[in-house]
């Protein structure tokens, strides 16, 4: 078993990945994405997932997200046992305690930057009694404000990327994980996507997971846990 | 989750458009068609049940279908399948007694070929006692002249049928005139006259239902006992069984002749009239009709006595079918038939073709769910992304149903409204503009020669049930198998 542990002392854990096991078919071929892997992230961190394409990065955002189920381990999300949960709970969890950044953005095109944030509280039918005020101070936080209206193919990657991180927010969420967030930026416009993860976990002390192959990235999180060929690597 | 729906259905423009498109043109013919044919089917209704037929008719049991018109088609060789009721005084009594029953007239149908000035036509022929059968049927209204009274003899035609055989020969009909009626079969054949007494008008006009004449039950009678000779009736004929033994009887053309003697004044007379007027004279005198023993020979030109007809038909009935009903019939040898069964091929034919519209159209609205099916699978396909982002965020699978469903409801009922419009536009298009329709079978099955289309509220709410339902249905199949992949899988589809 590979375990690792981010470091930041004293901070109670806020997800603890324990023998995790996922295995996929690729039409003939079987892959093992992740072979027993077992972490702990403390809570308040901004923790990277680095390894090279293919290590199980992405799997284990998705199984540490609810996104997929993992074969075999447990995952525990703030103290609870989510890894058997099924979907209607899953979807609660997902919607209250987790956010999600993704590479491509995954907006809905057809929704404006402001509906887009908006989403998430309209799915979890949340209180309209200050709904606007808070979706338009997390535009303004990532400083979109002046494009509270505009679709996602008005925007640029980046702008698209920060209306991501303002939709993932939005639920005030205790762990936000994203997978490649800068990989479809360029490096300054990447560098600045990192920034807000910065600032938003101080503000607000929300947790940041996040996977990246790239090493320059990998320097701005306060830990990392190294995946090779899904088993955490020493 | 309406207003995400709305949102995205005003923001998929080109698939909304689509879609209502299509539900819009399944829409438009759906009320229209079945609005259309719903009125015909309620004008005949009307026209039959206040004016011709009643609630419901009681028929002698038959082995083949039977109508006021006859056993199919009103012509004379078809009349001779229709039974007499076997206890008409008792039925009439006992119906007339029961709580649901309103009113009860007696009827005798047959056909005849009728003489006017310069046209001779068959026409269907109505045995009727006055005072009842117009109690029953108020919607049968006087024009010219008055109704038959009771005991009278007297024959009433439709004032459209006279106006238009008068624009046809340029020759006048005037109340007053005696009119022959002649009901032949084989060989042999009957003659009657009966004066025209009044002229009437259905509420509605037809060219069938124009054509019949009301005549008093007793000719009808008379003319309809050269049909009590065939052996297959007889059996039925009842209390006129008497009547075809006896000695009074003219059993064929032979008989007819045997006391003629053309009189000078009957040469007279026929100055002025054509050849088949003055062959029907010479053939009388011919026997009166017969209410039991009254001997039969008094001349055709003569006024008839006043009988009331002994047998019948069919009973008129005005109020409700209940069980109680049907078995006092039963008992006593009669048969309920409905309303549209009374009235023949017309109104079954309308029936059918309401039928046989909806059939079609359930197969058109096959037809429309599988195009609007694919349309919404590829749609759905390409919003899988879409519908995984969704999920990923947190909604609950109900609630992405919930609105894809809520969405294309939206369409469906968008599509709808606007084929509401567009029939709306075509019934007031149809009612400015006066589009007549010259085949008389098309005629009389979109309920008259006008063209209208009142749109019928029962069928345009039938019409939104529908298209909605439809609408929803179409994005259930996708829905489902986007909706079973792997959120991971379909978050990653482009």
């Amino acid at each position: 078993m590979n375990t690792s542990t981010a470091d930041s002392p004293g901070l109670p854990p806020v997800v603890t990945v324990s023998s995790v096991h996922k295995r996929y078919r690729l039409g003939e071929r079987v892959v093992d994405a992740l072979r027993g892997v077992s972490l702990t992230i403390p809570a308040g961190t901004i923790c990277a997932i680095v390894g090279p394409s293919g290590s199980g990065k992405s799997t284990l955002l998705n199984v540490i997200g609810l996104l997929d189920t993992p074969d075999s381990g447990t995952i525990r999300l703030e103290e609870r046992d989510v890894a058997s949960l099924n979907p209607t709970e899953a979807a609660r969890v997902r919607r209250t305690r987790l956010g999600f950044i993704f590479q491509d953005f995954n907006l809905i095109p057809v929704l404006s930057a402001f509906e887009n944030v908006e989403l998430p509280l309209r799915v979890g039918q949340s209180a309209k009694a200050g709904r606007r005020e808070w979706v338009m101070s997390l535009l303004d936080a990532v400083g979109l404000a002046d494009h509270w209206s505009h679709r996602p193919g008005q925007l640029s990657g980046g702008q698209q990327q920060r209306v991501a991180i303002a939709r993932a927010l939005v639920n005030r969420p205790g762990i936000v994980l994203a997978d490649e967030p800068t990989a479809n930026l360029d490096s300054a416009t990447g560098h600045s996507i990192l920034e807000l993860m910065h600032r938003f976990n101080r503000e607000l002390g929300t947790t940041f997971v996040f996977s990246t192959h790239d090493p320059a990235v990998e320097e701005m999180a306060r830990s990392v846990v190294r995946l090779h060929d899904g088993v955490v690597a020493a | 989750m309406l207003s995400l729906a709305l949102r995205n259905v005003v923001r998929h423009g080109r698939h909304t458009a689509l879609l209502a498109a299509l539900f819009a043109l399944a829409s438009l013919l759906f009320i229209a068609g079945n609005s259309l044919l719903t009125h015909a089917n309620r004008t005949l209704r009307t026209l039959f049940v206040h004016t011709i037929t009643g609630d419901f008719v009681v028929a002698a049991p038959s082995d083949v279908p039977t109508s006021l018109f006859g056993a199919t088609t009103p012509s004379i060789g078809e009349l001779i399948t229709l039974p007499l009721l076997s206890r008409l005084p008792l039925l009439t009594a006992e119906l007339g007694a029961l709580p649901e029953v309103e009113r009860v007239t007696p009827l005798v149908s047959g056909a005849a070929v009728l003489d006017l000035p310069g046209r001779r036509l068959t026409v269907p022929i109505f045995g009727i006692e006055p005072a009842g059968y117009f109690a029953a049927l108020p919607g049968i209204e006087v024009v010219a002249g008055r109704a038959l009274q009771p005991g009278e003899s007297g024959i009433m035609l439709t004032e459209r049928l006279v106006r238009r055989i008068e624009a046809e020969t340029g020759r006048a009909v005037n109340l007053g005139d005696e009119l022959l009626l002649t009901a032949a079969q084989g060989q042999r054949f009957r003659i009657r006259s009966a004066a025209l007494v009044g002229l009437f008008r259905y509420p509605v006009s037809m060219d069938f239902s124009d054509e019949i004449a009301l005549v008093d039950a007793a000719t009808v009678l008379a003319l309809n006992e050269i049909q009590r000779f065939t052996p297959e009736t007889n059996a039925d004929a009842g209390g006129a069984a008497g009547a075809l033994s006896g000695p009074t009887t003219i059993a064929d053309v032979d008989d007819l002749f045997a006391d003629v003697g053309i009189s000078d004044d009957a040469v007279g007379e026929a100055n002025g009239l054509t050849v088949d007027d003055v062959l029907a004279r010479v053939m009388g005198p011919v026997p009166r009709p017969t209410s039991g023993d009254e001997p039969v020979g008094t001349s055709v030109l003569a006024p008839a006595d006043a009988p009331i007809p002994v047998d019948a038909h069919f009973l008129l009935v005005r109020g409700r079918v209940t069980p109680a009903v049907r078995d006092r019939v039963a008992t006593l040898g009669g048969e309920i038939l409905s309303w549209r069964q009374a009235a023949g091929q017309t109104a079954l034919l309308a029936l059918l073709l309401l039928i046989a519209f909806n059939g079609g159209f359930v197969i058109f609205l096959l037809a429309v769910s599988l195009a609007a099916a694919n349309i919404v699978l590829i749609s759905t396909y390409r919003r899988t992304r879409e519908i995984a982002t969704l999920r990923a965020v947190g909604a609950e699978l109900p609630l992405v149903r919930r609105i894809f469903v809520l969405e294309h409801a939206v369409i469906g009922a968008a599509g709808w409204l606007l084929g509401l419009g567009g029939t709306v536009v075509l019934s007031l298009l149809l009612a400015h503009r006066e589009i007549l329709v010259g085949n008389r079978l098309v005629a009389t099955v979109i309920g008259g020669h006008r063209l209208r289309l009142p749109v019928d509220a029962g069928t345009v709410a039938l019409c939104l049930l529908v298209v909605t339902a439809i609408a929803a249905g179409a994005v259930a199949v996708p829905l489902r198998q986007v909706i079973r992949k792997p959120i991971v899988e379909a978050i990653r589809e482009r």
